[in-house]
């Protein structure tokens, strides 16, 4: 199997994590790593902001029901509203740059797996709170956290369905299936 | 002298009121999961302010623990039924102890 197979299998949302705190340059290479991500139209309205003040992430861990085990660390993921509509529209502002931020998503993830740095995206968090704990301005949207850190547990693989299940050639082929 | 700060108070309450709002448009399977959460972290605060009151005799350890396996099992696919057994048992328990101290 391929490295980079193996290491997007190995990957896991990880929600248990040592204080150790992370080198800023290793945070900073993980958002490298997210600006390499495809972008509709190349807009690239996706901004970050990398959170490693205790005092500031015990605040959003206050706010952000979905996030566990006291990371030493969060990527959050925004993306300008005003420049995804200038450049792509409405299509742009409410499609487009979601699905950028999620592909640049698991670019993070995925380079966090190869520097054995555990991380979990996380969505649940009040989105006001965020907003006003990061002094965001109005143009930028939070979409999405992910939490960054060194950890000691190891979960086994979650489920996943089997290829054939869900996957065709050329067209949909689910009765050749049942 | 036992002492629960007002900050500790208030990130219960943020965490509580952050997941009721989160709640109304989350998977319904989130709400026993941030329930189970809320009540982890109230059990953590409240005894690591050494706020309990401890007579010896109920298990508090090993409730939150039972409880902390049910909310690492309750998003999982087609886990209902289990982690409804799984917290009917917890609340037995609970009920022999409470009998206890009232």
């Amino acid at each position: 199997m391929g490295e980079l197979l193996n290491l997007i299998k190995k990957r896991r949302s990880i929600r248990n994590f040592r204080n150790d705190k992370i080198a800023r340059d290793d945070l900073a290479e993980l958002v490298e790593a997210a600006i390499w991500a495809p972008s509709g139209g190349n807009i690239q309205s996706w901004r970050f902001i990398i959170v490693d003040d205790d005092v500031l992430l015990e605040k959003i861990d206050a706010f952000s029901p979905g996030l566990s085990g006291n990371p030493p660390a969060l990527i959050i993921l925004c993306y300008d509203k005003n420049l995804a509509y200038k450049k792509g529209g409405k299509f742009g502002r409410d499609i487009l740059s979601r699905m950028d931020i999620s592909m640049a998503a698991q670019n993070i993830m995925l380079l966090a797996a190869e520097k054995a740095l555990a991380s979990c995206p996380v969505k649940s968090f009040n989105r006001g709170a965020l907003i006003e704990l990061l002094k965001l301005p109005d143009k930028i949207e939070p979409e999405l956290l992910i939490s960054v850190g060194y950890s000691f547990v190891e979960p086994p693989p979650p489920k996943r369905d089997k290829l054939e299940e869900i996957c065709y050639f050329n067209n949909w082929g689910e009765e050749n299936n049942e | 002298m036992s002492e629960l700060s007002q900050k500790e108070v208030l990130k219960l309450i943020s965490h509580m009121t952050s997941s009721a709002r989160g709640l109304i448009y989350e998977p319904k399977s989130y709400g026993p999961f941030r329930l189970i959460d809320s009540i982890i972290k109230l059990y953590q605060t409240l005894e690591e302010a050494d706020v309990i009151k401890e007579n010896g005799e109920t298990d508090f350890d090993e409730i939150i623990s039972e409880l902390e396996a049910v909310k690492r099992d309750c998003l999982e696919e087609d886990c209902q039924e289990d982690c409804a057994e799984k917290l009917d048992a917890i609340i037995n328990k609970l009920v022999v102890e409470l009998n206890k101290e009232i």
